[in-house]
């Protein structure tokens, strides 16, 4: 009896999974902005993610992106692949670019920078060319640059630029 | 990314009813006779009664199948590596190596690819004065010079030359991370220098194609 439900049991399982399209093929990956490190300034973390706080200065952020021997991000797919979630305050006080390191020389690809044009809250699709046409060994990641915060006046900051966080859809 | 309700059902169904017919099917193989029987303890069989516990042993394999069987195998793999999806490359040095060649040839091909394009006198020189503007404004806070910068008519090359490999290996990512007015995707490999302390020279290609289907 014992077996019989072992058996049925796996069965339907493995038939489910090969055959469920949400689970077998193309999914997402999403990644939390407090993963992401300083790049050559200061940094500011809270209500897990990264926002400038700092009334001067454009603060820059490099973002890691899982890559493995499955789902490497030169299979993503074809329209908008990586989607930045955050908000700003100012037309262009966010930037993005998404760029891969070599892993077996110095130097690197990164596609074209984006920036947001609205406020508010807003998603960012940075082109993934260099990825696309990366090899699945080399390391892929984010740039994601943050313009100084408003002030109120009295120097401390009334608004602030931010990204929360970033999806990836791979095939 | 949601799931309609219909693509989840469907495969449930599926699943039940392979779960069905695997059941059915393990039941007659199991209430068949053991094909081989193994007592379960060591001992005289004189003194206590053999007991007899059952060996599942599947039935051989035809010859066939298992050259189909390879065959599917060989297949799997084979669509495994050309996507991309096999297993993790060997970490030996002589894939480093090659990886290393790789990138490199590759990189060579995109400056070859430059070169060997054609002008566009509408796009390549307006479009060459802002990389080399660009270039220019990064080398102010730089160790390097420019050497060269050059657009044709989908593509630029910069040639960079900075004092040594030391210089360059930490500054190349500031050119491939700035903010172009050309806006287009860009590329820099730096190979190991024959001297480390000699000038070092490197070449920066930026894809224009699409930041020139925009209109620019």
């Amino acid at each position: 009896m014992i077996r019989s439900i072992s058996v049925f049991s796996l069965a339907a399982a493995v038939t489910v999974f090969a055959l469920a399209p949400g689970l077998a093929h193309g999914y997402r990956r999403s990644q939390a902005a407090f993963t992401c490190a300083p790049y050559n300034s200061d940094d500011q973390w809270g209500s897990y993610a990264i926002s400038n706080n700092a009334l001067s200065g454009t603060k820059v952020y490099a973002c890691g992106v899982d890559s493995d021997s499955q789902h490497h991000p030169n299979n993503v797919v074809s329209t908008q692949p990586i989607a930045i979630r955050g908000s700003a305050y100012m037309a262009e006080g966010i930037y993005a670019q998404a760029c891969v390191s070599y892993s077996s020389i110095v130097g690197g690809a990164c596609g074209g920078v984006t920036a947001n044009l609205t406020v508010g809250s807003l998603t960012l699709f940075p082109s993934a060319s260099a990825w696309t046409s990366a090899s699945s060994s080399d390391i892929p990641y984010l740039i994601v640059a943050l313009a100084g915060c408003r002030s109120n006046g009295t120097g401390s900051c009334l608004a602030w630029n931010l990204v929360r966080g970033y999806h990836v859809d791979y095939n | 990314m949601a799931t309609p309700k219909s693509s989840i059902i469907v495969p449930a169904l599926a699943g039940v009813v392979a779960g069905i017919a695997s059941s059915i099917i393990f039941s007659a193989t199991a209430g068949k006779p053991p094909a081989v029987v193994a007592p379960a303890h060591a001992g005289s069989a004189a003194q206590s009664p053999t007991v007899y516990a059952p060996v599942f042993v599947s039935p051989p394999a035809s010859a066939e199948h298992v050259e189909e069987l390879r065959t599917r195998v060989r297949e799997l793999e084979a669509h495994a590596r050309a996507t991309g999806n096999g297993p993790a490359p060997p970490q030996d040095p002589v894939a480093f190596e090659e990886q290393k060649l790789a990138t490199i040839q590759r990189h060579e091909a995109l400056v070859k690819a430059h070169r060997e394009q054609p002008v566009d006198p509408a796009w390549g020189p307006a479009t060459s004065t802002l990389v080399r503007q660009d270039l220019e404004t990064l080398a102010g806070s730089s160790s390097f010079k420019v050497v060269e910068a050059e657009c044709k008519t989908t593509s630029c090359a910069g040639t960079l030359e900075w004092p040594n490999f030391g210089a360059a290996a930490s500054e190349w990512r500031k050119v491939l991370h700035a903010g172009f007015q050309a806006n287009c995707s860009r590329e820099v490999t730096l190979p190991d220098p024959a001297d480390e302390t000699a000038p070092y020279r490197a070449t920066i290609v930026l894809d224009c194609e699409s930041w020139r289907a925009e209109g620019h």
